[in-house]
């Protein structure tokens, strides 16, 4: 193999593929990545048989087809201490050979026939999702995932197509998030899986930094994404996910409005006042207010008074703070409508059509 | 001296003269409690048995060389936990501060009550006598102004004492010459410092000036020093009014040394069923499991693992406990083991799936029955298998409550 090209042209393509193998230590193979060159073009892999990225390193000048594994660390490295702008990689055998003003580097390589295959991407049967329709729904989902092993389908996105859009649900057991997006075009496809966090947040990563729309699909095993230059591909979680339509409250009848931003700032001020232990915030509603209190013994009390729109029974409910900012902080700005029904039942948080939110509260200790 | 009237109450050969009280053919008689039939390590003797040297610790061969009329009897946990309630009902007679320091220990701050009873000797005069005629056992009370001399009272004189340390002068006079490790919450790592030190006694380790055994210890060091004078100002303090608890455990020494890791795991399912209750009394959750071994030649470690959620349900304390039971390989065979949950929280999330809620509906429902007629009346099939018998409960066992342990 024998390729040249600029070294910005490199390193952006290689930027993509780090965060794959940052995660993994078992298989020193898996840290590395391949670097294919065919043609007129090149491209770069990179998987921790999990999650498997490639991308496409254009403009390349390739005098010689080949291909080279190369532990990416060190090769990210020595390519942004590189002086030049532009580099010129060759193999000599098994090593790879990277020469110019910034010295001469013989690194050693993997054999390429032991590196993972990843599978590739055909348009065929996938949606296509604006990128800021994707990277904001995934925001709007991802936090609430589960990060133990022990609820093993929870620590992934529901991806499922339904209704001719777009749903993603994420929950830990005890809140849950629902996204839903608008497809901008594609076939008919079927699509119901749940993608491990990796995948999604690197699915989000990929619609970032490339540009124009992200095409989606499923094959039963994997999600497979495509935009622009980029490819990913991501195993599924296997098993039942569980029956979220059931944990939706559909009788909630204390609805209040409020004002996003100034809710989170009351909450934020008055979980200063809350210790680790005793991570607990309380909300009571009153006619056309919400007083957010914390109450810590040997640390203190809280009491902050937001103005909503409310006009119904009053009621106290405890909640861990960080499960309504988490939320909160998917909506930004806006008209936060929440909608509760007792002490100990679900809570829903949602704007407009696009995101809804369900949380449970923490027993307070009067009503136990 | 200070004005706080502290007691001590130490039963003399507890389990022993539970056991004589129980059967009166055992009365008079040299007898040893171990820990069970198949257990070779005597647990406690009665004072008949010490006559001959025998001491907690020996083995029955050992035992029996010194002793060959003794007679073995196995502990029984239950009757010790009975008399120990109602013991601690009885010093509520006296005061309602009652700290119960060990199943066979208490402290009791007599200080606002002492004058109804014509003074602390004839307060102490009338809780041996009502123990005696209540339970026909005999106890060593010690009193003095703090925690730390009470206790030292208390052992200087066996069985049946009543000693009151008066003043620090007579503190001072004791302790002269008294090993460290004698000192109550001075253990076999400071004893083993302090020695390196060249510091045996507590008259030396009062000598030693406090800089340098606050570098050397922290702020242990500067508790030493003023112990070191009989000084302590640590509060009796009654149950249920501890501080909010750094961690909740429970250890057992078994019935014989196990090297299985099926029997282990049904001894640590037990042990977390009962930690788990006791998260759940005290309204606490952890994230943190301990897991301590205690091998066949005494060798103790522990190890730990942290999660993301809090729990405290017993099935899942046990399957972290088992988890890092399975991460390291053991050694020889396991002589006492125990499971703790520490990074506590006090703060109930309610789950979101129904299957979660009636998971946590049953275990509140367990947890009303077993409180009405008694701990592991409701429990788990597993728990039922005769091989998971009683070990020996540990000396720090208390009633109820959520305790600090601390390995």
């Amino acid at each position: 193999m024998k390729l040249s090209c600029q070294k910005s042209t490199m390193l952006s393509s290689l930027q993509l593929l780090g965060p794959v193998t940052a995660g993994t230590t078992t298989k020193p193979i898996l840290q590395a990545v391949k670097l294919e060159a065919i043609d007129d073009k090149a491209v770069l892999e990179a998987t921790d048989l999990e999650v498997g990225v490639r991308c496409l390193v254009e403009p390349v000048e390739v005098q010689e087809a080949g291909t080279v594994v190369l532990q990416e660390g060190r090769l990210t490295e020595l390519l942004r201490e590189w002086p030049e702008e532009k580099i010129c990689m060759e193999t000599r055998g098994s090593m790879c050979l990277l020469s110019g003003k910034g010295g001469v580097f013989k690194m050693a390589g993997y054999d390429p026939e032991e590196f993972p295959v990843i599978p590739t991407f055909s348009d065929e049967g996938s949606v296509e999702v604006s990128a800021d329709e994707l990277e904001g729904m995934i925001k709007k989902v991802v936090f609430a995932c589960a990060s133990e092993r022990v609820r093993h389908t929870m620590t992934g996105v529901l991806f499922r197509e339904e209704g001719g859009e777009l749903r993603m649900v994420a929950t830990d057991g005890r809140r849950l998030a629902f996204a839903r997006g608008k497809k901008s075009g594609g076939g008919k496809t079927t699509m119901d899986g749940i993608v491990p966090r990796r995948g999604v947040e690197l699915l989000s990563r990929i619609a970032t930094h490339q540009e124009g729309n992200v095409l989606l699909k499923m094959d039963g095993t994997h999600l497979l994404a495509k935009s622009g230059k980029a490819t990913l591909c991501s195993q599924l979680i296997e098993g039942q996910y569980p029956n979220y339509e059931e944990a939706v409250p559909k009788d909630n009848d204390k609805k209040v409005e409020a004002d996003a931003e100034g809710l989170a700032a009351a909450i934020r001020r008055a979980t200063i006042l809350t210790t680790a232990e005793r991570h607990l915030i309380k909300l009571k509603l009153q006619k056309g207010m919400i007083v957010v209190e914390a109450e810590t013994p040997e640390v203190g009390e809280a009491m902050v008074d937001v103005e909503v729109k409310y006009s119904g029974e009053d009621l106290e409910i405890g909640f861990n703070p960080d499960f309504l900012l988490d939320a909160l902080k998917a909506i930004e700005k806006g008209t936060v409508q929440l909608e509760f029904k007792g002490p100990a039942t679900a809570a829903i948080m949602k704007r407009s059509h696009d995101f809804l939110y369900v949380v449970m509260p923490i027993r307070l200790a009067e009503t136990t | 001296m200070h004005n706080r009237v502290t007691m001590h109450i130490d039963m003399n050969a507890f389990f022993a003269s539970v056991e004589q009280q129980v059967n009166p053919r055992l009365k008079g008689r040299p007898i040893a409690v171990t820990g069970s039939q198949k257990r070779t390590i005597i647990n406690t003797a009665s004072y008949e048995a010490r006559a001959y040297g025998v001491k907690t610790g020996m083995t029955k061969v050992e035992a029996k060389r010194l002793c060959p009329e003794i007679i073995f009897v196995q502990a029984n946990n239950q009757r010790y936990i009975d008399t120990c309630t109602r013991l601690v009902d009885l010093y509520k007679q006296y005061t309602p501060f009652v700290e119960v320091y060990s199943v066979d220990e208490a402290f009791l701050d007599v200080t606002g009550t002492v004058h109804l009873f014509k003074g602390a000797t004839n307060t102490a005069l009338g809780i041996k006598r009502h123990i005696k005629e209540a339970f026909g056992l005999t106890c060593s009370i010690g009193i003095a102004s703090n925690k730390l001399l009470a206790k030292l009272a208390s052992d200087m004189q066996k069985p049946d004492g009543l000693v009151v340390i008066k003043d620090y002068k007579e503190a001072r006079a004791i302790l002269e010459d008294l090993p460290v490790g004698d000192l109550l919450g001075v253990g076999a790592q400071i004893e083993k410092h302090l020695g390196e030190m060249g510091i045996k006694t507590c008259g030396e380790l009062a000598r030693i000036p406090i800089r340098i055994l606050k570098d050397r210890f922290g702020v242990i060091g500067e508790r030493l020093h003023f112990m070191a004078q009989g000084l302590d100002d640590s509060l009796v303090i009654p149950l249920g009014q501890e501080p909010d608890a750094k961690s909740v455990g429970h250890s057992m020494t078994l019935e014989r040394d196990i090297s299985d890791h099926e029997t282990l795991e049904r001894y640590i399912l037990l042990l977390s069923e009962m930690v788990g209750r006791r998260l759940r009394q005290g309204h606490y959750l952890g994230r943190t499991v301990a897991l301590t071994i205690r091998y066949s030649d005494f060798f103790t470690f522990s190890k730990r693992k942290t999660v993301r959620e809090y729990i405290n349900d017993g099935l899942e304390i046990c399957n972290l406990a088992i988890s890092i039971l399975k991460s390291f390989r053991l050694r020889r065979a396991v002589r006492m083991v125990g499971v703790s949950v520490s990074n506590l929280v006090k703060v109930e999330q309610l789950p979101l799936f129904k299957k979660d809620q009636r998971k946590m509906d049953l275990m509140h429902a367990i947890d009303s029955i077993n409180d009405r007629y008694g701990e592991f009346t409701v429990t788990r099939g597993m728990l039922l298998e005769p091989a998971t018998g009683p070990g020996v409960i540990s000396p720090a066992w208390r009633p109820s409550g959520v305790k600090r342990v601390e390995y």
